[in-house]
């Protein structure tokens, strides 16, 4: 019986823990190589507070959860400038010289010996020393964190990581600070898997750096894996499981060593397998998901439509005409930018303005910089010369997230949407200043929380049904066509209720009726909404129904300003455009 | 004095780095597959030097033969078997990195399994300590530098002038367009993936010959390895030789000041500032 209890408190510590390490791995994207370091700085504070400072159990478990906090979030700091494949670099390396570190410096932990005699937690004179009284104890930590985790995770804080994990540019174009949310989490999972480890140390009244090492690091992403990576209650069943299989080879006849070889080799290819068979885990975070590509609904009767007939307007007609633009206050300014990559000038001395309430234009060849000009002046690459003005304001330099609060947001041309999100979910994350999105409110306010939660719930249910997708707000966005897909991100926009809007060829890679749809959406858009709006855009025709002026862009530098038609009546242009001799 | 050992004591550590960082570089700057099982290809071929030269009773120079023979075999058995199916199935890298991670642990308990932790050592390689001046090493440190450089620059001239480096250089530069013009992606990533292990086996047989085979050797010069690459620079193979050369005497350099144990932190840090000071590493170029 006495080793049933041990069991249960064995699955309910690694519980904790890989739940913690779920928060980073499941709901961020981000693997943690060194989660086993964050149970060490629970398990050490504990073992020499209690034991060579004679301090409580409380104090111990409170100063490794600080310990850890700030070295997660230390941890995580590098994203700020790399790929997420540089964090795990950055853990397993911190794996390896903390490892190194528990076994050399002996002043600190006592080296490879550990520290024995840790005494069993007291808690206002209750003392928790034999398994069963344990129970209690692991179990309630258990549920505080689970509630930390359930809160986090299912709120406009959790659907923010979400959008991180599946498409991180898109999330800091929509206005999210991505740095701050990785920092926070990593630095949270951290602080609550210092507690599972100050937990293992008062029960096993011991410590040593083997029970912290790499391979231990490993197990707890089996784990993880095996539950199924961001699945709230995955942690358990992949503790459960992994925690039983464990225990259960001490019954098979053996020497020791042998069985620990045959625990990793068992645990290994547990994760292995899983990758291979079932990446999802045992409790998939998204059981509807279907398999294969998302089925296309079109009717092909569009397909020997013109784009100017689905437009309904001729080729002298509609905004485009000359003249149609009398100019006015402007909102952007982009003034003399330049940017080079090595040797290439890829921006050269480039000028435009957007004046409000207009929709502009922005073509030209292949490879001319369209694209480099709109991530220069939303943010997401540095010009090396010239300034940018948002409302006579300089934003030059500045990071995406910031530009969103001052009213300026892009889309994608690969259109870069949630794909394992449902619909609305990918609309309400760009929903402006949200306080659900910061820790403290979450936590404090949850009134205000559920009532902000609510209006834009019906505000983003709104913007579906402009772009005529509200029937659909709970289906997840990986089963819509690609079209669709589109639309998504088109509401995406309008939520984050920014004035200008950059759109980067919206229109690409759709069939005819695809293409009709997004262009009425867009110019709804502009007339009602009182949007501006700058187009990037091959399909001659689409710029034609669309825009009252467009900019000519060729090698690098913006070669001309006028009526589409005009543009295309000019006999050089066309020349550089088509590359006609 | 001191420093003169040191010194070169960092360019014998330092050639074995560089090697290493080659030898993973050139599989991660074509693939872009975080392959963590590239430890376990150095224990095997650890292990194939220490069996045919101590159990077989083999010339050494069979049995370093043997190490980069078999430590191809697995490196590219692991790319044919394991990544290929993932790489079919559409998996994610993260997905490919969580398999390697669980191979590679298997595979080291399989190791650990067979031939338990003791370490084993290679039989009949002539060691001899030569001295210049006042510094002292070995003839098996004198062949860690000099198979270093050679199998650099080989790899270097291989990359930069035969037709194979050009297709391999296409691969890694965009995948994409170098399959629409013909080129047959696993081919190529079997050759990088059993190039990358034979130089890591390379490594592997040294290193045995200079200390001995053990199950987890392979996972400190794994972690040099990847540190040298993103400290280098992805693109670039020099940048990971001489990130990994650095690394190696700033190891040694350092513990002037610092104790033996603060090795692998040196390492790490310099890693750490580097990359968040430039992100592009020493030598790589800032891509758009």
């Amino acid at each position: 019986m006495e080793y049933l209890y041990h069991i249960i408190v064995q699955v309910i510590i690694y519980a904790i823990i890989v739940q913690s390490l779920n928060m980073v791995m499941g709901y961020v994207g981000i693997i943690s190589m060194s989660h086993a370091v964050f149970c060490a700085f629970g398990a050490y504070s504990s073992a020499i507070i209690s034991v060579k400072l004679g301090g409580n159990f409380m104090v111990g478990v409170l100063v490794g959860f600080i310990l850890a906090s700030l070295v997660g979030a230390a941890l995580a700091l590098p994203s700020l400038r790399v790929r997420d494949e540089y964090l795990i670099v950055f853990t397993v390396g911190f794996q390896m010289v903390m490892s190194e570190f528990m076994m050399t410096a002996r002043g600190v932990t006592e080296g490879q010996g550990g520290i024995p005699g840790i005494p069993p937690p007291k808690i206002l004179g209750i003392s928790f020393s034999t398994p069963l009284e344990f129970i209690p104890l692991a179990f309630g930590a258990a549920v505080v964190c689970y509630s930390i985790v359930w809160r986090v995770t299912h709120s406009p804080f959790g659907r923010v990581l979400r959008a991180i994990r599946e498409e991180e540019d898109a999330a800091r174009a929509l206005g999210k600070n991505t740095l701050m949310f990785k920092v926070i989490v990593f630095s949270l999972a951290g602080g609550l898997a210092s507690v599972g480890g100050s937990l293992t140390a008062h029960y096993i009244s011991f410590v040593s750096p083997f029970s912290f090492s790499i391979e231990v690091s490993v197990f707890m992403i089996a784990m993880v894996v095996l539950g199924g990576e961001g699945s709230f209650w995955g942690p358990l069943v992949g503790a459960g499981i992994m925690v039983g299989i464990s225990e259960g080879l001490r019954f098979v006849p053996g020497s020791s060593s042998y069985i620990d070889a045959a625990r990793e080799i068992l645990y290994g290819a547990i994760l292995m397998l899983c990758m291979l068979f079932r990446p999802q885990g045992i409790i998939p975070e998204h059981p509807k998901l279907r398999k294969g590509i998302p089925r296309e609904k079109r009717r092909n009767n569009a397909k020997n439509m013109e784009v100017r007939q689905v437009l309904g307007v001729g080729v002298n007609e509609g905004p485009s005409r000359p003249g149609y633009y009398k100019g006015g206050e402007k909102i952007l300014e982009v003034k003399g930018v330049s940017k080079w990559f090595g040797g290439l000038r890829a921006l050269d001395n480039c000028s435009l303005s957007l004046t409000r309430g207009e929709i502009a234009g922005l073509i030209g060849p292949n490879g001319c910089g369209k694209t480099t000009l709109f991530n220069v002046i939303t943010g997401f690459l540095r010009a090396d010369e010239g300034r940018v003005f948002l409302n006579g304001k300089e934003i030059t330099g500045m990071p995406p997230y910031k530009l969103v609060k001052r009213g300026l947001v892009r889309s994608w041309q690969d259109v870069r949407v949630f794909t394992k999100m449902t619909v609305l979910d990918n609309v309400l994350v760009a929903r402006p200043n949200q306080d659900g999105e910061k820790l403290l409110p979450l936590f404090l306010f949850p009134g205000r929380i559920s009532r902000q939660e609510d209006n834009n719930r019906k505000t983003s249910l709104e913007y579906l049904r402009v772009v005529g997708l509200h029937d659909r707000a709970e289906e997840l966005v990986a089963n819509l066509s690609a079209a669709e897909q589109k639309l998504v991100a088109i509401a995406r926009l309008l939520a984050t209720e920014c004035r200008l809007l950059l759109l980067d060829e919206p229109t690409a890679a759709l069939d005819f009726e695809s293409v009709g749809r997004i262009i009425s959406t867009v110019r709804e858009i502009a007339r009602s909404g009182g949007k501006t709006i700058l187009l990037v855009e091959h399909n001659l025709d689409v710029v034609r129904g669309l825009v009252e002026r467009a900019y000519f862009m060729s090698e690098g530098k913006v070669l001309a300003c006028g009526a589409p038609i005009d543009l295309m009546n000019d006999p050089k242009l066309v020349e550089v455009y088509f590359g006609i001799e | 004095m001191l420093f003169l050992q040191l010194l070169a004591q960092g360019i014998i550590t330092g050639s074995f780095y560089a090697l290493a960082g080659v030898s993973w570089g050139i599989i991660y700057r074509t693939t872009l597959t975080f392959h963590f099982a590239h430890h376990l290809v150095f224990a095997v071929s650890g292990f194939a030097a220490a069996l045919a030269t101590t159990d077989l009773g083999f010339h050494y120079l069979l049995g370093l033969g043997m190490s980069i023979f078999f430590a191809a075999l697995v490196g590219s058995l692991i790319d044919a078997l394991l990544y290929k199916t993932l790489r079919k199935a559409g998996a994610s890298k993260a997905t490919t990195f969580l398999a390697s991670l669980g191979l590679a642990t298997a595979g080291v308990a399989v190791l650990l399994l067979i031939f338990s932790s003791t370490p084993r050592s290679v039989k009949g390689f002539p060691i001899k300590t030569l001295s210049l001046g006042p510094v002292f090493f070995t003839t098996a440190d004198v062949a860690m530098v000099l198979a270093s450089t050679a199998a650099t620059g080989l790899v270097f001239l291989f990359l930069g002038k035969s037709r194979y480096g050009k297709v391999i250089r296409a691969v890694g530069s965009n995948r994409d367009m170098a399959f629409n013009v013909g080129i047959n992606i696993d081919h190529v990533y079997v050759l990088v993936y059993s190039i990358g292990s034979a130089l890591f086996g390379l490594a592997g047989f040294l290193f045995t010959v200079k200390n001995a085979a053990y199950p987890t050797m392979g996972l400190h010069p794994f972690f040099i390895s990847f540190t040298a690459v993103f400290l280098g620079g992805v693109p670039s193979i020099l940048g990971h030789a001489l990130a990994g050369f650095l690394l190696g005497l700033a190891e040694n350099i350092g513990m002037i000041v610092l104790p033996g144990e603060y090795k692998l932190m040196i390492a790490y840090g310099i890693l750490f500032v580097v990359i968040l000071v430039r992100p592009e590493g020493l030598i790589g170029r800032r891509r758009g």
